[in-house]
């Protein structure tokens, strides 16, 4: 498998972009330039104000290599959203047809985004899917079509604009993204899938995905990312906001595999009503800084969230991942089973919390993390917090740092295997509950990135 | 004597318990700021008893030294404890079997600077009242420590409907050939349990009551 298929950038010269740096102006230019509403421009405005009032994190990984001044927060390529991929710019297209985007949507998905820096290039969905009343459009678009679902949605309950530092950041100068509504009892049988491309040096992407899953209602949302090695840092800082309606199953995956210049600080989160599903699957490879913690609320009776991640922490890497839920409702259940392996001097960390408050009673939540290391100096960090208030309730949490076995290395090798096969074979072997829950397509891709990551490290 | 007494400018008190001795302390007769030393091949069993703490507690382990600090009687206040195992085969073994009756927050940091240094934070806490319990253990193995082993389990058993507890295990793991878990597990009585006794003629509250005393016995 060939790395460059992932960090070949494209020459494309866009339309607009905005000088580096972050001004009310700039907010202004952004929200002037996708014809918003007047409440979405005062939405930016006071999320800045937010921002500007905030300091940056004080824990976690280190952010100083991230000069926010030099990042270019809004850069529209030069094209309009198409529908068939012939109508996007060759340059462009060639990107999603190195990464497979187009043939996939052929065989597998019912309906594909993809976005180019600041906006969505390409979007279409399966016509039997649109007769059955689902909408899946760039979160622009969403916004024009469908003021009244957005308005009612975006940035209110489930992310507030004043979060964060980052979701203060993303909420003044989010620009695409996904707008998803499956309407009631509707199931969504084929994945659909968005993929983020940031191909601009000193970039930032801040697409905004809103997915709406109405009672009774199913779909498998697949996100993919990536961007291409620059030599100044990029940014990447999304927000994701599920509302997984009573009676609901949402699945939700993502493999982000942005360039190691890439600092990822993305916020992920569900509300979860009453029977409803919500299940995360997420795959962190690239990024130099990760800080992804996706989080379910469960606030409707037997609501569940389950929680698969998979990290992987390479030379000079920090993957600083994790789960949150946050158990409101009686009778909730959650599972949290992270998987993190670390190589060379990357750093992994599992953060989660597990909070059962007081009205959910009978509630049950289990947590596995574990972690591998593959040689001395690389490090796994765990910072699992707990939080219980409530007598009717249970939670487990185990977790387990260790090396790759000589014994079971050994044992490969008297197979007739090399060192190096044996190790690969014993990785695949750690991630496969990860692996086992993704469509098959992304659990190939999944596993030739980790095989590609331990193979550049030995060589 | 194997204990002797003296003031550094960093603790209000500092203790060494000299080579091979076996030694046991309280926790309340130390001064609330406290540096132990504990010698090569030395053994010391500190207690907590009963009492209200705000106490910093530094230990330093050298070769072949034992700790054992034992919990069991209920406490209040906040007990920060650094444990730093210095030199290789020193160990620490942090006993907890607590029936929490008021608010107390035990902070336990073990620093493993040493190849072949073990430590083991085993913990019981039974909640009958509404008092806050917060537990938060940071067990470090840096690079190059080999050889080490670190487990901490924590077991609450909840009796009370509104139990506030917040438990965080941490571990930094910074090297491949060391073993280091951890396990939590916070669950209610289970109703069998007590039906179980109660059908052998124990009233509702004796079970109740045998059962807590198993779940904090020292095994």
């Amino acid at each position: 498998m060939d790395r460059s298929v992932y960090d070949n950038y494209s020459l494309h010269k866009g339309k607009f972009q905005t000088n580096p740096g972050l001004t009310r102006e700039v907010i202004e230019e952004i929200s002037k330039q996708k014809n918003e509403p007047s409440w979405m421009l005062a939405k930016r405005l006071r999320a800045f104000e937010l921002y500007q009032q905030t300091p940056l994190l004080n824990w976690g990984p280190s952010l100083d290599g991230l000069d926010l001044e030099k990042i270019i927060y809004f850069s529209r390529p030069d094209t309009e959203e198409a529908t068939t991929w012939a109508d996007v710019p060759q340059d462009i297209r060639d990107t999603f047809d190195k990464l497979g985007i187009p043939e996939a949507e052929k065989q597998a998905l019912g309906g594909v985004g993809a976005q180019y820096d600041s906006d969505m290039v390409y979007h279409n969905l399966k016509q039997d899917l649109k007769d059955k009343g689902v909408i899946f459009e760039n979160m622009d678009t969403a916004l024009q079509e469908y003021p009244d679902l957005v308005q009612k949605y975006f940035m209110t309950q489930c992310i507030p604009i004043n979060d964060h530092k980052f979701i203060m950041l993303h909420a003044s100068v989010w620009s695409g993204g996904t707008f998803i509504y499956v309407p009631k009892g509707v199931e969504v049988e084929l994945p659909l899938q968005a993929y983020f491309r940031m191909n601009m040096q000193a970039g930032g992407q801040f697409e905004h995905t809103l997915i709406i899953a109405d009672e009774g209602s199913k779909l498998t949302y697949i996100e993919g990312c990536s961007a291409p090695r620059w030599n100044a840092s990029a940014l990447h800082a999304g927000g994701v906001e599920i509302f997984v309606h009573k009676g609901a199953q949402v699945k939700y995956i993502s493999i982000e595999n942005w360039s190691k210049n890439t600092y990822n600080l993305n916020t992920k989160r569900a509300l979860v009503d009453a029977h409803g599903t919500i299940e995360w699957l997420n795959g962190n490879m690239g990024s130099g800084v990760t800080m992804l913690y996706p989080c379910s609320i469960l606030r409707g009776e037997y609501a569940r969230s389950d929680s698969l991640g998979i990290t992987f922490a390479g030379e000079g890497q920090e993957q600083d991942t994790g789960s949150k839920v946050i158990h409101v409702a009686p009778y909730t259940k959650s599972t949290i089973s992270a998987k993190s392996i670390s190589q060379d001097n990357g750093v992994s960390s599992y953060r989660g919390l597990v909070k059962i408050t007081p009205k959910a009673i009978g509630s049950e939540s289990h947590i596995v993390c574990d972690a591998l290391l593959m040689n001395d100096g690389a490090k796994s960090d765990t910072y699992p917090v707990m939080q219980v208030e409530t007598s009717d309730a249970q939670i487990g949490h185990e977790a387990r740092v260790g090396k790759v076995g000589e014994e079971e290395v050994f044992y490969l090798m008297s197979r007739g295997m090399s060192e190096g096969e044996a190790r690969k074979m014993i990785v695949n072997g750690f991630i496969e509950p990860v692996v086992k829950a993704l469509p098959l397509e992304y659990a190939i891709e999944l596993n030739r990135l980790i095989e590609l990551e331990i193979t550049d490290s030995a060589t | 004597m194997a204990i002797y007494n003296t003031t550094t400018p960093s603790s209000d008190n500092y203790l060494v318990i000299k080579s091979r001795n076996q030694e046991k302390l309280n926790l309340q007769d130390l001064s609330s700021n406290s540096l132990i030393h504990i010698g090569e091949q030395a053994t010391l069993e500190l207690v907590l008893g009963a009492g209200e703490y705000t106490h910093n507690i530094h230990l330093i382990l050298t070769k072949g030294a034992k700790l054992e600090i034992l919990e069991q009687e209920t406490w209040s206040g906040t007990i920060n404890w650094t444990i730093d195992l210095i030199e290789p085969y020193s160990a620490i073994k942090y006993i907890t079997r607590l029936d929490i009756q008021t608010d107390s927050k035990n902070i336990i940091r073990i620093n493993h600077q040493a190849a072949y240094t073990s430590s083991q934070i085993d913990s019981r806490y039974c909640l009958t009242t509404s008092n806050k319990l917060t537990q938060h253990t940071i067990i470090q193995i840096p690079e190059a420590i080999t050889h080490c082993e670190a487990t901490q389990s924590a077991e609450i058993l909840l009796l009370t409907d509104r139990p506030q507890i917040q438990i965080i295990p941490e571990l930094r793991v910074s090297t491949d050939n060391s073993n280091a878990s951890h396990g939590v597990s916070i669950h209610p009585i289970r109703d069998r349990d007590i039906f179980y006794l109660m059908t052998r003629g124990l009233s509702h509250r004796k079970a109740i009551q045998l059962l807590k005393s198993g779940f904090l016995e020292v095994k």
